[in-house]
């Protein structure tokens, strides 16, 4: 297929949303690294701020997660497992992240700033890989007796990772290494763990652009300007040296207009 | 007691076939197989189940039909001569023609004992009757024909090929009939195809679904339903949610 | 006498114009069951022209007519019509040995 007469189907308004996409981040940032723009907010301002943005990115995985299988239910594509699979891991382990950050009650593990690093890179990192995956494995279609089998093998999968990033924050938080420092700021495994998510998530958002790119289909380009949201949130959990400053502040911000573009991208299938 | 029509899936979605004795309306805009499905049944009535038929034309012709059947691999002529099948043309009416009781078609029916019936169709009767008249008459024929313990089925033409107005017939003949078979054109993606449903049947329960049909060489053969989608009986339906969001991600799909 | 016979049982049958429209129309649709005037509509005719030529194959007995009510319905009567086209075909090969 020609490149030319797909370009000229995709919308001009789609080209100045991803262009928009990318050089607002960077514009935030850049200024950012004027000192006078670092703040570091109170934490129980920080706190409702976080709740309400976890809840409200937890809900919309869940929700893709489900029209996800769904429509892997009726339809067997290996793609859509995989997408589902990896919104469902988000969703299940920024719950845990959430509940695990300074702050928040002890509820069924005691809060702090490694625990709740420790979910977040468990939901990043399975989210990135499952998300990769789906993006770039060849297509493949499940047999329709066995794709019941698989999906609750998804779901398990996902259940037993959830226990696992629990059972770590729990009862082993003080053999891991530690992601942060109070008073000196992130530690190098946790940038470099950031770094491979952000690249990992860089490739599946190229894989969405050129599927657009093919398609000029509006869900792929929400995702594609969500997946570059998400990239310049994971920049932002790069270089926050507090866990209420302005970086992690943006960081959060950037992970809820990412969620905003699938949530959109999910409603305005047709 | 059930009447299988032949179609096995059109017997499934009428949880075992028509109820003997019934008269089913099956209703559609020109083109979407209500001819073939009608003599579908009676061919299948004929050829399998040891019932014999007669099909009552108005407009066309029986070499028409004898043609149109061959394509199908169905011999009328031949089922003709067997008695096991009658194609009788003939106009409105005589057809409600009833004197003391009797009425023209009588005689073919004990003739060759006929257990099922097609008149296709329905709808030209409105030429013939004033409107006044005609559910009158209607309720008549529908009557003579349970009584004579036919299975029948009356075609019936829908105005409307697109649309969202869905009307089944402008005579209250829905009401009169004990089940009806909506037959219509829908444009998916660019390309017609069409779609069967089960509007009614009194006395039992029925397939709610609406189904994708084709007209094969072997007559009429019912498909999947339209799960993935909505308004599918406007004639121009949209891809569900969870269908069209599947689509946006599978790969191998080009412009 | 066969010539005579060959040709008044043609002249009765497909004399005129008409009458092998509506020989044609009923063998080739032998369910017809119909009105005078339907039938008349079937071939493009008006009811007029045909009425006289329906009335000889009526006599002929090709033709069957029923009174039902205020109509008169019209059919095919299969063996009668089968005995004419032997007659007919019989006439003719007599008449070719002739």
């Amino acid at each position: 297929m020609a490149f030319y007469p797909a370009a000229r189907r995709i919308d001009r308004r789609a080209i100045a949303y991803l262009v928009c996409t990318v050089l607002v981040p960077i514009i935030v940032y850049f200024a950012y690294a004027q000192a006078a723009f670092y703040i570091v907010s109170d934490p129980n301002v920080f706190l409702v701020f976080h709740a309400f943005v976890e809840i409200f990115t937890v809900v919309v995985a869940a929700a893709i997660a489900y029209v996800s299988f769904m429509g892997y239910r009726g339809d067997g594509s290996r793609t859509i497992l995989l997408l589902g699979t990896a919104f469902l891991a988000q969703a299940a382990l920024d719950t845990i992240h959430s509940l695990a950050y300074p702050g928040m009650p002890n509820l069924f593990f005691q809060p702090g700033s490694n625990q709740a690093i420790y979910a977040w890179l468990f939901a990043r990192i399975s989210g990135a890989i499952l998300l990769l995956l789906s993006a770039t494995l060849p297509e493949r279609e499940t047999p329709p007796k066995i794709r019941t089998k698989i999906l609750l093998l998804a779901v398990a999968a996902v259940a037993f990772l959830s226990i696992t990033c629990a059972y770590a924050i729990k009862e082993l938080i003080d053999v891991l290494p530690p992601m942060f420092i109070q008073g000196k700021g992130l530690t190098m495994l946790k940038i470099g763990l950031e770094d491979l998510v952000a690249l990992t998530l860089a490739i599946t958002g190229l894989s969405y652009l050129r599927n657009y790119m093919h398609t000029a289909n509006k869900t792929i380009l929400t995702f594609t300007i969500g997946v570059t949201l998400f990239i310049f949130s994971e920049i932002g959990f790069m270089l926050y040296k507090n866990v209420y400053d302005i970086y992690n502040i943006t960081g959060h911000i950037f992970k809820l207009a990412a969620f905003i573009a699938f949530l959109i991208g999910l409603i305005r299938a047709r | 007691m059930r009447v299988s029509t032949g179609i096995s899936a059109l017997d499934a979605m009428l949880h075992g076939g028509l109820m003997r004795g019934d008269v089913t309306l099956v209703v559609g805009s020109a083109g979407t197989g209500k001819t073939t499905l009608a003599l579908q049944y009676l061919v299948n009535g004929a050829t399998k189940f040891n019932e014999n038929g007669l099909y009552i034309t108005f407009e066309q012709m029986p070499a028409q039909i004898y043609r149109d059947a061959a394509s199908f691999g169905w011999d009328i002529r031949k089922l003709e001569a067997e008695g096991k099948l009658r194609v009788v043309c003939t106009s409105p009416p005589v057809l409600v023609q009833f004197v003391e009781e009797r009425n023209p078609i009588d005689a073919i029916i004990s003739e060759m004992s006929a257990k099922r019936i097609v008149i296709d169709s329905i709808s030209n009767l409105e030429s013939f009757i004033p409107a006044s008249e005609l559910r009158g008459e209607l309720y008549r024929l529908v009557n003579h024909l349970k009584m004579k313990e036919l299975t029948s089925i009356f075609t019936a033409e829908s105005q409307e090929v697109f649309g969202d107005h869905l009307v089944v017939t402008g005579v209250g003949l829905s009401f009169l009939v004990d089940c009806i078979i909506l037959l219509r054109i829908v444009e998916i993606q660019s390309s017609l195809k069409k779609a069967l449903t089960v509007l009614k049947i009194r006395g039992s329960d029925h397939d709610k679904q609406l189904r994708e049909f084709e007209i094969t060489p072997q007559g009429i053969k019912i498909a999947a339903a339209f799960a993935q989608y909505e308004g599918v009986l406007t004639g121009a339906p949209r891809r569900s949610t969870t269908e069209a969001f599947t689509e946006a991600f599978k790969k191998g799909k080009k412009i | 006498m066969n010539e005579t016979g060959l040709r008044e049982l043609s002249q009765k049958l497909i004399g005129t114009e008409i009458k092998a429209e509506l020989l044609r129309l009923f063998h080739m649709n032998p369910g017809i069951l119909d009105t005078v005037e339907s039938i008349a509509r079937r071939i493009g005719r008006m009811p007029k022209d045909v009425e006289t030529e329906i009335s000889t194959l009526v006599e002929l007995g090709v033709l069957r007519k029923e009174r039902f009510g205020k109509l008169d319905v019209l059919s095919l009567n299969t063996s009668k019509d089968k005995e004419v086209q032997k007659k007919l075909a019989a006439l003719i090969e007599e008449s070719a040995k002739g």
